[in-house]
């Protein structure tokens, strides 16, 4: 019985440590996806000017993962009858999917102020505040990336520790 | 109750300012937002500012925020798309209305290249009249070779030459059976989205079953365009004008196709001053010249003359 529960204990702080391993990585992750989701969203509004709407949707169906689904749910709800206001949609749409984009607090920002930056001004400016948002994704990937590579392993043997302290204290 | 559509496209204070209101009942002509300046109504009866609902006697003034939000609604949250409209002063919106708009003028090589700041939006609203034209087929109608004769509507703006060239273009293209006229295959060049009132490319008014519309196109390439590649029986153009849309309604009747437009005009004799439509007038182009007023209301018929200027039928 004591040995099944200390299995258990240390079972539990292997998974956490691997599911706040997972978060870095996962950041990392979601954070690549964006440049690229933002860089096909800056050739739709650029190259063939295709109204957000339809934009957002066509890059969603040609994206994966969490950043397609966060153009696909803003997408949705422009074409619907609620909120039509794309700056006050974005920021609502952002809430919502901030789990499970695994973003910071300043990689929202980012995203929410590129929102306010959509629907009035013309193209050559849009092209702009594309670009801009695509170099600061780039270095908050740089960034995430440092990080992760300091705290994955870290995070790793800090669920195994914390097990084998729970462990002591117990037993 | 304002037309749910139009209602989409305003920001929503004003959209609650309108829905309070009684029913139009199909008499609401214009909305017109001026930044600073009350919200203003125009009806077929007259016009008046709309009140605010904070003080009873105050009217409600249109704030920079409302234009903001009005803009982004009626493009889409897609300004960066909407060039060409910027510069030609209006934007489509769903249901064929027009939204004119007007701000500060930017020039590139001396033409219109953007209306940017925009200070002023009007939202004109489009009713469509179908069978007002009924009457009219018989004259345009050739009995005897089952053809429609080329026919230009001729009037001063606001006297409905548009409105009665769509319903033409809808009953042509259905065909009248009861007069012996069988669908046509019709081709309109639409300049300014006026006649299919195209949003996002799809027609919002019915033109017929058998319409090929070319919509945001110059109406001289479009009917050499529809010519070549959509062998219409019948090309409608509004407005015609220029030198071009002179040489281009010489090649399209030389090709044998029947043309419907309409021209800007006082009378029969002012037409014959204008400029290149005399050669026009001396090939006999256009076998029909319908003449309308306002006399009793919008797009009144005052006469119809043939091809050697006598009266086919007066009012």
């Amino acid at each position: 019985m004591k040995i099944l529960g200390i299995c258990l204990i240390l079972f539990s702080g292997i998974v956490l440590g691997r599911l706040q391993a997972q978060y870095y990585l996962t950041r990392v992750r979601v954070l690549k996806e964006l440049q690229l989701a933002f860089g096909m969203l800056d050739t739709e509004i650029c190259y063939t000017q295709t109204l957000l709407a339809q934009a957002l949707s066509r890059v969603a169906a040609r994206t994966e993962g969490p950043a397609s689904r966060l153009f696909a749910v803003t997408a949705r709800s422009l074409m619907g009858n609620g909120e039509r206001e794309f700056n006050k949609l974005w920021s609502r749409v952002l809430m919502g999917e901030a789990g499970s984009l695994c973003l910071r607090k300043g990689d929202c920002r980012l995203l929410e102020d590129w929102g306010k930056s959509l629907g009035h001004c013309p193209l050559s400016e849009q092209h702009k505040f594309n670009q801009l948002l695509l170099e600061q994704l780039s270095l908050k990937e740089k960034e995430a990336r440092e990080l992760a590579g300091k705290r994955v392993k870290l995070s790793h043997y800090s669920g195994v520790l914390l097990a084998l302290l729970v462990i002591i204290f117990l037993y | 109750m304002i037309d749910q559509t139009i209602l989409n496209y305003l920001p929503a204070t004003i959209r609650e300012l309108l829905a309070g209101l009684p029913s139009f009942e199909g008499k609401l002509l214009e909305i017109r937002l001026r930044i600073n300046r009350p919200l203003q109504l125009i009806t077929t009866t007259g016009d008046f500012f709309v009140r605010s609902t904070r003080g009873r006697s105050e009217t409600y003034l249109i704030t920079r925020e409302d234009l903001d939000t009005a803009l982004k609604l009626l493009t889409e949250n897609s300004l960066y798309a909407m060039k060409q409209e910027l510069k030609e002063g209006f934007i489509t919106i769903k249901g064929g209305h027009r939204v004119g708009l007007t701000g500060e003028v930017v020039l590139k090589d001396n033409q219109i290249n953007l209306i940017s700041n925009i200070s002023s939006l009007n939202y004109r609203i489009t009713r469509e009249f179908p069978g007002i034209a009924r009457g009219l087929v018989e004259y345009i109608f050739n009995k005897e070779t089952g053809g429609i004769y080329s026919t230009l509507l001729i009037s001063p703006p606001l006297c409905g030459k548009t409105t009665i060239l769509r319903d033409l273009i809808r009953l042509i293209s259905y065909g009248q059976s009861e007069l012996g006229l069988s669908g046509k295959k019709v081709g309109v060049v639409d300049e300014r989205s006026e006649l299919g009132g195209a949003w996002q490319g799809i027609p919002q008014t019915d033109l017929g079953p058998r319409t090929d519309i070319l919509d945001n196109c110059p109406k001289a390439r479009g009917m050499l365009l529809l010519i070549r590649s959509m062998s219409p029986e019948v090309i409608a153009v509004d407005e015609l004008g220029g030198d071009r849309d002179i040489r281009a309604v010489e090649e399209a009747v030389n090709a044998g196709v029947s043309l419907l437009a309409t021209i800007h005009a006082r009378d029969f004799s002012s037409l014959q001053l204008r400029p290149g439509f005399q050669n026009l007038l001396e090939m006999k182009a256009f076998k029909r010249f319908i003449l309308l007023n306002r006399e009793q209301g919008m797009g009144t018929i005052s006469a119809i003359y043939d091809q050697s200027g006598r009266v086919v039928s007066e009012s």
